[in-house]
Parts: structure tokens; sequence; C-alpha cells
């Protein structure tokens, strides 16, 4: 196996000129997929499936893995700019990123956010190469005590997210959990809160929840607090990120590609957990977590990397192992086969061309929408100067129709009202909606891997101790939830309550 | 805050009753062999617990801040407006078509929102941006957008 | 910005530009009340009730490629996960007659659902067209598994106590009915540890969390080599796997017509149907070849019947499931 020939393999792929050019298109498609709200990489890559029928496999992967990574890429900048996350993965970008734009900084979160989403994805490719077999294997271990300790560890980041009450962000929890338990419950096949509603029997929908949750709701205070954005309207200084933004953002960015790429190769795990636990991470190690929340670039730095680690990360069960990590994954695996691909471990012994070539096209492809984000910086920054009675009406307009584009549900429109409104409320009233949403996104997939797991182990609770990795993860768990109530530790959560 | 946390813990504490009258309606299982009420039942516990606290907390902290209004005297209505007709467009999308409601909604937005705009401008504007949206989703994304009784 | 329109006329001018936006954009979209075009002047949605990539999914993306070549448009696939099948069929069982929405069947959603849980729609709501590809219901286990045939694996279970852990996509599925009645005629125990998806499922057990599944399907890990099946739920042998038996020919008499075939809500007009299954018909006769390689990629088998051979097939699998469920006890009142 020798690495030189295999990057000169990858190489020769990559550098034909059918393959860059589906490289290419592949990065547009995805940023602009990431851009507009609603329409997100799994309904493109499977709508443009059938049109890869007629190509080669390489060049079809390539093009669709391209629009995967790329809307990673594409989905920071509405949530940067207005609030409104393109992606679930981006949902965290909000909480810093778009305090950033208010600020006037715009520019600079946009451009942390390409430039860490490069660097995180090249590094995250050059992992792929030299470890993908040997983590491949790690992450097979995982089952369903596995990652029910995981997503108990992921429950516990919540502590760090909080930056208020954590009373409050606790109750948040509560109803995000409550909200993932509506729909269809997996291990009985019991319908449960869903009235006999078509569109509730598969759980509310993630999309509208957090348009509502996050868009809607900022557009509502807006309209209720000071119509004239004069923040907007000050001359916007930088629009790329100054010296000390890099110094602040290069260790987060790090870390955040490393945490993203771990969780991403977790058949279950994804960019959504990523950018939250990296968020967490950040906020956990940085020497002002107060700042976290009001604009710190940390905070968009290392999400924004996470995500896009990950979702190059989840490459890696698949290719090696034919084990698809999500569900944009499982779209591949199905276009492998249909391209008569066995997928399994022989797959890099048997299509190296593909598997470099893949790999070849991360590389470029990371280029290319770097290339393809930062000029448009400065694009994106205007529309922030347009005044905001005009700007509101299209903004509302872009979220209804992202959420309308989604199953094509009236009644996910109204959700989605509904929960700007209650995003609305609660902003005045002081909760926070980023442990509604972790909580949302993590408990459906906790309960289910609690249930399967003692049906495994025949009712008893000690299968998640005698497993080593589950071990392992519930004693971090406990240590991180207990650490801040140990008299030496420094930091104490901040917050009005103390509990 | 301390009047409006403890408004709020108590619409809280009503709405964690209403998870757990309804999860105890769904088979609960046991400790051993979680069933689908389960979950729902223990949160909707906790959240009572803590939306008691919640209301405790509030209760007994000093009433420091003056009484700010939650909402905006002036531009309440704004909102209100706004909403109704957000909703209004949810509903009358299926019958009226995509077109026929963005063009009103936008006119609606941008008159009734925040500052009224000067009709030229509002009737122009949801124009280009009701065609401009159509053109994107529906002729080049081919997103199904919904098409009322004028057929489109 | 200065457009020389004079102040009082900007109204009208904003109005008579939007009249004439309007109607350019209304002509190109053919307006219901202009000449109706020939069925179909527009894409027809498959309505597919699984995820994305999954074998009802992969199968029909198969088909429509080819069958939309005849219709004359495309088919976009429509995913509407949700209530193990259920919530995909209970749409287009209410969608409008009109030919637009069509629904990739089997008998999970159209037969067994209705059967299992309160649904309000049935077999009858629906006009099947003829079947095109079966997936098979199998026992699957690792390739390296200590179990060679499926007389091991029962005897293994026998011995153990408390029975053995079983994967499958989902509870109250043909793949549940299959691990129960292999437990009642075997006279074991297995306990159906539900996943997702087959995928999800597949993933367990090649990291040794559960010891065999029972599926449709192996997500991909059939030809791989991966995984080995022991038996499947079929009346004869599958073509190019002679190695695997059948549950029927071992002695126990579980058979699960795994079919799949698109479905039209009740009151679909006839032209429409005859229409849709004219070029679907037309396009297994131009392309058996690539229609059944496609298929078998996909772990899927080609299984071309008539629409009232189907129809008799889902109707058959109905009673006996029917039956099935009384005596499982899970029969939906």
């Amino acid at each position: 196996m020798d690495l030189l020939s295999n990057l000169q393999l990858a190489f020769s792929v990559i550098f034909q000129p059918e393959n860059l050019l589906f490289c290419f298109v592949g990065c547009l498609i995805g940023t602009l997929i990431g851009v507009l709200p609603g329409l997100g990489p799994v309904a493109t890559i499977s709508l443009l499936l059938p049109s890869t029928f007629h190509i080669t496999p390489v060049s079809a992967i390539i093009m669709l893995a391209g629009i995967y990574y790329g809307a990673m890429y594409g989905g920071s900048i509405t949530s940067i700019l207005v609030n409104i996350p393109g992606e679930a993965a981006s949902v965290i970008t909000c909480l810093d990123g778009y305090q950033m734009a208010r600020q006037g900084r715009a520019g600079p979160a946009l451009g942390i956010s390409a430039f860490g989403s490069f660097i995180a994805g090249t590094l995250a490719t050059m992992m792929i190469m030299l470890v993908a077999p040997p983590l491949a294997n790690f992450a097979l271990k995982f089952g369903p005590p596995e990652y029910f300790s995981l997503m108990f560890l992921g429950l516990t980041v919540l502590t760090y997210l909080a930056s208020g009450s954590m009373v409050k962000a606790l109750m948040m929890a509560c109803v995000g959990i409550f909200l993932g338990t509506i729909g269809t419950d997996n291990i009985s096949g019991i319908e449960r809160f869903t009235y006999h509603s078509y569109t509730l029997m598969d759980g509310i929908g993630l999309i509208p929840v957090i348009m509502g949750l996050f868009g809607i709701s900022e557009v509502l205070l807006n309209i209720d607090q000071a119509a004239r954005q004069e923040i907007y309207k000050t001359r916007i200084a930088n629009l790329l990120p100054s010296l000390r933004d890099w110094k602040d953002s290069i260790l987060p960015i790090i870390r955040g590609t490393f945490v993203g790429f771990f969780l991403g190769i977790l058949p279950g795990g994804g960019a959504v957990i990523a950018s939250f636990a990296a968020y967490a991470v950040e906020k956990k190690v940085s020497k002002h977590p107060e700042k976290f929340g009001t604009g710190a670039i940390e905070g968009v730095a290392s999400p924004e990397s996470a995500n896009n680690s990950a979702s190059q990360g989840a490459f890696i069960p698949l290719l090696t192992l034919g084990i698809p990590a999500n569900v944009v994954m499982a779209i591949l695996l199905g276009a492998l086969l249909i391209h008569n691909i066995k997928p399994g471990p022989l797959l890099i012994r048997d299509h190296p061309d593909l598997f470099w070539g893949i790999l070849g096209s991360m590389y470029i492809g990371n280029i290319m929408l770097l290339i393809l984000n930062v000029p448009l910086i400065g694009m994106w920054v205007k529309i922030l100067k347009i005044p905001y009675p005009i700007l509101f009406p299209l903004i509302l307009l872009f979220c209804l129709i992202g959420v309308y584009s989604v199953n094509n549900n009236i009644f996910e429109v109204i959700i989605m009202i509904l929960f700007g409104i209650i995003g609305y409320l609660m902003k005045k009233f002081a909760y926070e909606g980023a442990p509604l949403i972790l909580a949302f996104v993590l408990s459906p997939l906790m309960e289910n891997a609690l249930r399967q797991s003692l049906i495994m182990s025949h009712g008893s609770f000690s299968i998640f101790f005698t497993r080593s990795i589950s071990l392992f993860l519930i004693a971090s768990a406990l240590f991180l939830l207990l650490m801040p109530l140990l008299p030496w530790s420094r930091k104490r959560p901040k917050g009005g309550d103390f509990d | 805050m301390k009047r409006y946390d403890q408004i709020s813990s108590l619409i809280w504490f009503f709405f964690a009753i209403y998870i757990c009258v309804e999860s105890i309606r769904l088979p609960l299982g046991s400790w051993r062999d979680p069933g689908p009420g389960f979950l729902p039942l223990l949160v909707g516990l906790i959240l009572a617990g803590l939306s008691i606290i919640c209301f405790m907390q509030a209760r007994m902290a000093e009433s420091t801040e003056q009484k700010a209004s939650w909402y905006s005297r002036k531009r309440w209505k704004n909102l209100i407006w706004v909403l109704l007709a957000l909703l209004a467009y949810a509903l009358v999308l299926d019958h009226l078509g995509f077109l026929m409601s963005t063009f009103l909604l936008l006119i609606f937005l941008f008159r009734f929102g925040m500052e009224p705009q000067k009709w030229f401008w509002a009737i122009g504007g949801s124009v280009i941006a009701s065609v401009s949206c159509y053109v994107v989703f529906e002729l080049w994304l081919q997103t199904q957008l919904p098409k009322g009784i004028l057929g489109f | 910005m200065k457009i020389g329109i004079p102040k009082g006329k900007r109204m009208s001018a904003a109005l008579v530009f939007g009249a004439l936006a309007f109607s350019l954009v209304g002509l190109h979209s053919s307006p219901s009340w202009a000449a109706e075009k020939p069925y179909p002047n527009r894409p027809i949605n498959m309505i597919v009730s699984y995820a994305p990539a999954s074998g009802t999914d992969l199968g029909s993306k198969v088909m429509a490629d080819k069958v939309s070549e005849f219709l004359g448009q495309p088919l976009i696939s429509v995913y509407k996960p949700g209530g193990g099948g259920s919530l995909g069929a209970a749409i287009v069982a209410k969608a409008k007659p009109d030919g637009y929405t069509v629904l990739v069947g089997s008998v999970t959603p159209l037969v067994l659902s209705p059967i299992v849980k309160k649904m309000d729609f049935q077999l009858e709501d629906f006009i099947l067209l003829g079947s095109y590809s079966k997936i098979p219901i199998w026992l699957v286990v690792k390739k390296d598994a200590r179990w060679k045939t499926l007389k091991d694996f029962i005897e293994e279970v026998k011995k153990t106590p408390g029975g053995f852990q079983v994967g499958t996509y989902g509870k109250l599925t043909a793949a549940d009915f299959v691990l129960e009645l292999l437990n009642k005629y075997a006279g074991i125990k297995q306990v159906n540890v539900p996943f997702k998806s087959s995928g999800e499922a597949m993933t367990s057990l090649l990291g040794g969390h559960v010891e065999a599944c029972i599926l449709s399907g192996a997500a991909g890990h059939l030809d791989a080599g991966t995984a080995r099946i022991l038996a499947a739920a079929e009346e004869e042998r599958l073509d190019g796997l002679p190695d695997v038996p059948t549950f029927k020919e071992l002695g126990y008499p579980i058979l699960m017509p795994s079919i799949y075939c698109f479905a039209f809500p009740k009151g679909t007009p006839k032209q429409i149907v005859d229409r849709f299954q004219d070029a679907q018909n037309k396009a297994i006769q131009k392309y058996p070849k690539e229609i059944k390689e496609g298929l078998r990629r996909v772990e899927q088998w080609a299984e071309f019947r008539t629409p009232q051979d189907t129809l008799k097939k889902f109707r058959e699998f109905q009673t006996l499931s029917r039956k099935m469920a009384q005596e499982l006890g899970v029969e939906a009142k």
C-alpha cells in the first residue's frame, strides 16, 4: 500500500476532465442546496440519482459526494446572515454567527466558516487516506448499547450549551425530548401523540421546527424591536477575518475537525451531533465561555469545521465496509449497487480508482468550494444592507417555500409558524432553543438504542457497563456532569441559577 | 423577569401535566422493558418538577428589573398582522396556488409589516419576488409548488 | 432609482406589469381550463413509503428509469417513510385519483398494516398494476457465522436459554411475521430487536451485536460476500442462488410474497391506469435483460405478473395474514 502511488492514482482520476466537471457541478449544486432552506442534500442526491445511471460510477459518486459536503459550506450562510439554519447541521452556527452579523462582522463569520470548512475538509481527507480501515472497524463495534451511551454523553453536552439558567435549559431539553417522542414508536409500532395525523405519524420534522424556532422567531423579534436595524446600516468593515480572528479560530478549527471526524464515522452519529459537540467542547475549554452566544468567532469556527469533517468522515464506513453512516451514505450505497459495484471490505481492492478517485475529488472539491464561497462573501453581506422592512418579507417567503419544498405539506408550514410563535415567546421569556433542538435530535436515537439494548440484554442494565466502549462513554458523561460540582473546578457554570 | 418567570413556569407545568396524562394512556412497560409511554411520562414528570423549581426560584428572587412589557407597545399590532398573514397564506396556498398567494402575501407584508412601503414598490417588488421564486423553484428545481384554481 | 413613470400612474403601471408577468407565467404552466393534454402531461409522483435507497426505493428507480421512457414524463420519487410503510400508503389512498400520484406498493403497507394497525384504508382502496419485482425475506447471518444450515441455527437457539436476538427492520412488519412463524414452527425463541431499516439491522449484524437478522434484501452485502442466507421465505429457490434453501422445503411453511407493484388510488380513470400499465409492459418487453439485471444488482428478483394475478396474490396473502395476525394476537380491532 504505497501511499505515494495511491495519491498518484487519486489525482490521475480526479484530473480527468469529466470528473473535474462533475466535481464542480456537485460542489456548486451542494452550495446552492445548502443555502436554500429546506431542500437538503438527501432530497437532491436522491433526485439526481437516476441521472447518474448513464455515467461512470466514479463520476457519479464524485458528483453526489460533492453535493453532500458542498451543502455543509452553504448551510452556514443563511445561519449567519439571518439566523435561519439552511441545514440541521448549521443550527449551532446561528448562535454566534448571527450575533456576529448583527455586530457588523458577517464577513469574518462567513470567511472563517468557509476557511474552517476548507481546512477541516482537507484534514479529514488526509485522515481518511491514512487511517480508514482501522477506524471503520472501530465504528463497527458500536452497537445499541454504545449508541445509548454516546447519546447520553451527548445530552450531558447540553449542560455546556446553556448560557443562561440551567433549570430553564433542562426544561427545554425535556420539551425537546417530548417533541422527539411524537410519531410512530419504532420499537413497538404504536403511535404516540399523533392524534391520527398523517403529518405527525413520522414525527415532527426537524426542518419546520428549526426554521420556526430560529428563523421565524427572529423575524418576529425584529419586527417587535426597533424596526430600523442600525447595526446593519453601519459600514461593514472587514469582509474577511482579521489576524486576530485567525488566531482565535485556528485551534477551534482543529478541535472541531477531530470531533466532527470521529462522530461522522459512527453510523448514526452525523454532522448535527458533531456540530453541537464541537461547540460544547469549545465553550468548555475557552477562557471566556460567557462570550459564547454573543458573537464569539470560536462558536462559528468549530461547528463549521466539525460538520464538514463529519460529512467526509461518514464516507469511511461506506467505502471500507459497505455500511452507511447516515441517510446520504445509504443513497450512495444504492448508487454503487446500481452501478454494479459491490460494497464491502473488498471495494478498495477491487475498485481502487473509485476509492482514491473519491479521495482526490475531496481535495479538489474543497478547493473548489473555497473558491466558490469566499468571493461571494461580499455579495452575501450586501444582502444585509437591504432595509429590514423590505428584507423580512423575503426572509419569511424563503422560509415558507423552504419548508413546503421538503414534503409538499401545508401542515408543516403551519407547524413552522407555530414554532415561530413559540420561539418568539421563548426568546422573550429567556428560554434557550439550542438545548431543545439537541434533545429533539438526540432523544429518539437514545430511546431507540436504550430499548434495543434492553431487548438484547433481556432487561438487564448491566449491558451498558460490561461493554468497554459503553462503560467508557457513560463514565465520561458522568464525569462531565459532576465536574462543575467538584470543589477544585475553577469554572462555575455561569447563569442566574445555581443548582 | 420575575413575574414572567412565574407565569411561564406555570405554563410549562401545565404542559407537563398534559404530557403525563397522555402518556399514561400508552403502554408503559417497566424499567426493564420500557414501553412507548415510558419516556414521555418520565420526561413529563421531570419537566413538571423543573417548572416547580423554576417557579420557586422566581418567587424567591429579588424583583430587580422594572416591569418592562414583554411585547412592544407600539408594534404588537404589526406582529399580529404578520402572524395572521402567515397563517392565512398557509391556508389559501393550496386554493389560490403559489403565485397568487405569494403575491398577495408579499404585498401585505410590504405594506403592513413594518413601515408601509409605497404601493408601487410593494406591488412591483412582490411581482419580482414571487415570479423569480416561481421560476427558480417550480421551473428550475421542479419542486412542486401548489397550483390553485387558476391552474398555476 | 429613477424610472420614467409619472407619479400618479405608478400604481397602475405596477398592476399592469404584474398582470403581464402573471399571464406569461400562467401560459407557461398551462392552466387546467386550457385544452387537456393527454396523460401524462407533467411528472408523476412516485410515493415511496420507506427511506431513500431502501429496497422499495431502488427497485422503483430501476423500473422508473425505463417506464418513464414510454410514458414521456419522469417519475419522481417522493419519500414518505413512517409507520413501517403505512404512511405512504395512507397518503396515496387519500390522494386525488388523477394519475399523478402512484404508490410503490408492497405487501407490508397494503396488506399487513391495515390488519395490524388501525388504518383508515384497505387493500381495496387501491388499483394494483402488475408486479415487477420481489425482494425475498430471509434469515441472514454473517459470512463467518458458525451455522452452516438452518438446522444448525435452530438447534443452537433451542439450546440457548433466553433465546436469540434477531434483528429486523421493524415490529409488525413482514419480517416480524416470519420471525414469529419460525418461532412457532420450530419451537424456538427468537426475540425481535427492531431497527429502523434493513441497513441499520445489517450494520448491527456485521458488528456482532445481533446474532442473525430477518431482512428483506441484505443492504448490499449479499453479493459482496459478507453475509450469508440460511433460508428464504419463498415458494422455491431463487434464480442465481442455488445454495439457498427455502423455509418451505426445510419443513417450515413460511411464505412471504414480498412482491412490488405500482398502485393507484381507487377511482383513478381506467384509461390512465391502462396507459401506465401499457407503458410498464412495453418497458418490460423492450428491456427485459436490463431490468432483470438492474433489479438483481439491488438484490431484487424480477417478477412480472399481470394486474389480475398480482391482486390475486395480494388477496391470498391478506387471508393468510389475517389468520396469522389472529394466531399471534396482533390483529388490530
